[in-house]
């Protein structure tokens, strides 16, 4: 029991830090709900491989 | 919103040398459309979607810079990519235009990479290496093959990267995509081999059902009651539980308890 809890104590750490992408590791893909100023073809993130990309979280407030 | 103009800047810079911005909001539409799109005129690419969870957004504004292959440069407030830092990216990409004058005996292999023939550069280029006996001309070849090896190494490398994620309709296309770039190559021959057995596995035809079904259903769901959306969800998990499609109606599922 101890064990289970600090393996779920362990993964909740890693679900708030380890998860965060970090240098050298794959960014994932994610599907376009839509999109501005991309050809209609380019749906996803991984239309875009091959040049480098900077994906920038914003928001207007 | 302060970071409007650099991003602009970086874009107007480098998005005709392979350097995309794909600004990230989760916000409505409408709001992006009148508050970025129309109020600040931008032209880098925009994009709606939540990624809070994908990439753990740490903060707004924060940036992740992906390299050609989907690796990540670097991460940090956007305020902090320079474009020194681009510009040394970008360099590192495969070119697309032979960047210097080869000998004459290499025209056609060239000009056949200038319009994205690799398969048919490559080939020119390996006979031309084999005939010469010029070592210019061998030492221009040499480096119009290193050129196409990038293109091929990165073509190798989205294939292996849809390989690894178990999704075999993904694998198809990159293996298509490749194929059609290498045509008239050994290698290209491989690759359009791979993906016409491919195409006849068992997995390869759940992965696409999968897909399919999952697109289907996905646009009525918000509609449907959470139980028959459940429902319908695991339905898909069940049947296809290997494939991405099915283990994304997995995830779904879970939402609607």
């Amino acid at each position: 029991m101890r064990m289970f809890l600090g393996l779920a104590i362990l993964c909740a750490i890693g679900a708030t830090t380890a998860s965060a992408l970090e240098v050298g590791e794959q960014g994932p893909n994610f599907k376009f709900d839509k999109s501005w100023n991309f050809d209609a073809a380019v749906t996803e993130l991984n239309h875009l491989r091959g040049k480098v990309v900077m994906v920038e979280s914003w928001a207007t407030w | 919103m302060t970071g409007v103009p650099h991003l602009q800047e970086l874009n107007d810079k480098f998005r005709s040398k392979g350097f995309e911005i794909v600004a990230v909001s989760k916000e409505d539409a409408g709001t992006i459309q009148s508050k970025l799109i129309d109020a600040k005129k931008v032209t880098y690419g925009v994009v709606k979607a939540d990624i809070g969870s994908l990439y753990q957004t740490r903060g707004i504004p924060h940036c992740w810079v992906l390299d050609a292959e989907g690796k990540c440069l670097f991460h940090g407030h956007p305020s902090n990519v320079t474009a020194a830092n681009v510009e040394e990216w970008v360099k590192e990409l495969a070119p697309t235009k032979v960047d210097k004058d080869l000998a004459k005996e290499l025209s056609s292999a060239v000009k056949a990479f200038d319009k994205g023939e690799y398969g048919k550069a490559l080939t020119d280029t390996k006979a031309v290496a084999a005939e010469a006996t010029d070592e210019l001309v061998k030492a221009d070849a040499t480096y119009l093959e290193g050129l196409i090896q990038k293109h091929i190494d990165m073509s190798k490398g989205k294939i292996e990267r849809a390989a690894s994620a178990g999704d075999k309709v993904a694998q198809a296309k990159e293996l298509d995509e490749a194929a059609a770039k290498f045509k008239g190559s050994e290698i290209g021959e491989t690759w359009a081999g791979e993906s016409k057995e491919l195409k006849k596995s068992k997995e390869y035809k759940d992965c696409a059902k999968a897909g399919e079904e999952l697109e289907k259903l996905r646009p009525k769901i918000e509609d449907m009651a959470p139980k028959s959306a459940r429902k319908a969800l695991e339905k898909i998990a069940e049947k296809y539980p290997d494939t991405p499609a099915g283990k994304e109606a997995a995830e779904l599922a879970k939402r609607y308890n």
